[in-house]
């Protein structure tokens, strides 16, 4: 269908980006949560970072077969398996290799004004009602992620640019000294 | 390791931090009401965004989420009797910490916090304590938990802690909170 082309376009087409985002995250009574800021960087396969700048700073980096996920305010970082959480974070989600198909059903939600929606609904029981996606020519503008709770968190890209040349140490991680590392072992 | 077991009031204590601890507390004892929006991680790497209402009439309503929302809980009620909302749909607990421990994998000492995140002991139950220089909470054991106070931040010219460890046997919990918000005291008693 027209979102999984879109969706194919994207995954196909654009090999690294770099972008700035804005997010906010609403209660299932409308009240706002949370406002945040920050900017993402993906280079396939696989490799993103996903960094928080305020109102705090946390940041997700993923070198392709780890995740590192980093709270400096707290002074821990969690390692895991990128293959793991791969379904759980707009990052992870944008890195993917291949189309989604095994994780999510994918449906087209129409296009206006060049912009194509995409909608996935996650199988089996997940973390999240469901996901839109727009895209512009195969490039994220925007993505919503709906909670168990019936609230959304509505994440909006800027600065949006493709084919940029991104080092390779932009994906990996070295903790700060005095950081509680969490690794559950399974990471390669 | 295994932690010094404080004395209720550690030899030495200076008697201007007990006195000051003493009105510190009576200020804290105070306070009916508070909104507070902070993070926890515990010591398996879980981590979540926590949303706490806690209301004068001593109902609470607390969000616990991941990333983005990601495994949203919602529990809402008083001490004895939750609602439970989450992707299982809606259940009625009356031991939410251990709803939590098999629904989510970790837990909170949600009991406790309602009185322990505002730097306090929960009322009628045994508790040993070890003040900072200031006459705040600096160690508190109680109910099988010790919280360390590492942090305290001033709203509307009261010390409210900022951040905070939980810890019992099985588990550790590092709590920042980012924000509090409409904190209120209930008003004194008409006779004062």
């Amino acid at each position: 269908g027209a979102g999984e082309d879109a969706l194919k376009r994207f995954v196909d087409g654009v090999q690294t980006l770099s972008a700035a985002f804005e997010q906010v995250q609403i209660d299932e009574h409308g009240a706002v949560l949370s406002r945040r800021s920050g900017s993402f960087e993906l280079s396939r396969p696989g490799r993103f970072r996903w960094s928080y700048e305020s109102p705090y700073q946390q940041l997700m980096v993923c070198d392709g077969q780890r995740i590192w996920n980093y709270e400096p305010d707290l002074a821990q970082v969690t390692v895991r398996d990128a293959a793991q959480v791969l379904r759980g974070t707009p990052a992870a989600l944008l890195a993917q290799k291949s189309l989604l198909g095994d994780a999510f059903a994918i449906e087209s939600g129409g296009a206006k004004d060049g912009v194509d929606l995409v909608i996935l609904k996650p199988r089996g029981d997940a973390d999240f009602r469901k996901i839109e996606l727009w895209l512009a020519a195969g490039v994220p503008q925007r993505m919503k992620f709906y909670d168990a709770l019936g609230g959304y968190t509505d994440v909006r890209f800027s600065k949006v640019k493709t084919g940029v040349k991104l080092d390779a140490a932009r994906f990996g991680f070295t903790p700060p000294k005095g950081t509680e590392v969490v690794d559950d072992g399974k990471a390669p | 390791c295994a932690s010094l077991a404080p004395q209720p009031s550690a030899p030495g204590e200076d008697a201007g931090a007990r006195a000051a601890w003493l009105a510190h507390r009576d200020a804290l004892s105070g306070i009916s009401a508070f909104t507070l929006d902070g993070r926890a991680a515990n010591s398996l790497g879980v981590k979540a965004d926590l949303h706490w209402q806690q209301y004068a009439d001593g109902h609470f309503e607390v969000r616990i989420a991941g990333p983005l929302g990601s495994g949203a809980t919602a529990l809402s009620g008083t001490a004895q009797r939750v609602l439970i909302r989450s992707a299982q749909g809606e259940e009625l607990s009356d031991d939410p910490e251990a709803w939590l421990q098999a629904h989510a994998g970790w837990s909170l000492p949600l009991r406790g916090l309602r009185w322990w995140a505002l730097g306090l002991p929960a009322p009628d139950a045994p508790a040993q304590t070890q003040l900072d220089a200031q006459g705040r909470l600096a160690i508190l054991q109680q109910q099988g938990w010790t919280l360390s106070y590492n942090e305290y931040t001033e709203v509307d010219g009261l010390a409210l802690p900022r951040r905070l460890e939980a810890s019992n046997t099985q588990l550790r919990v590092k709590l920042l909170i980012d924000r509090w918000q409409d904190v209120l005291k209930s008003a004194p008693a008409d006779g004062h």
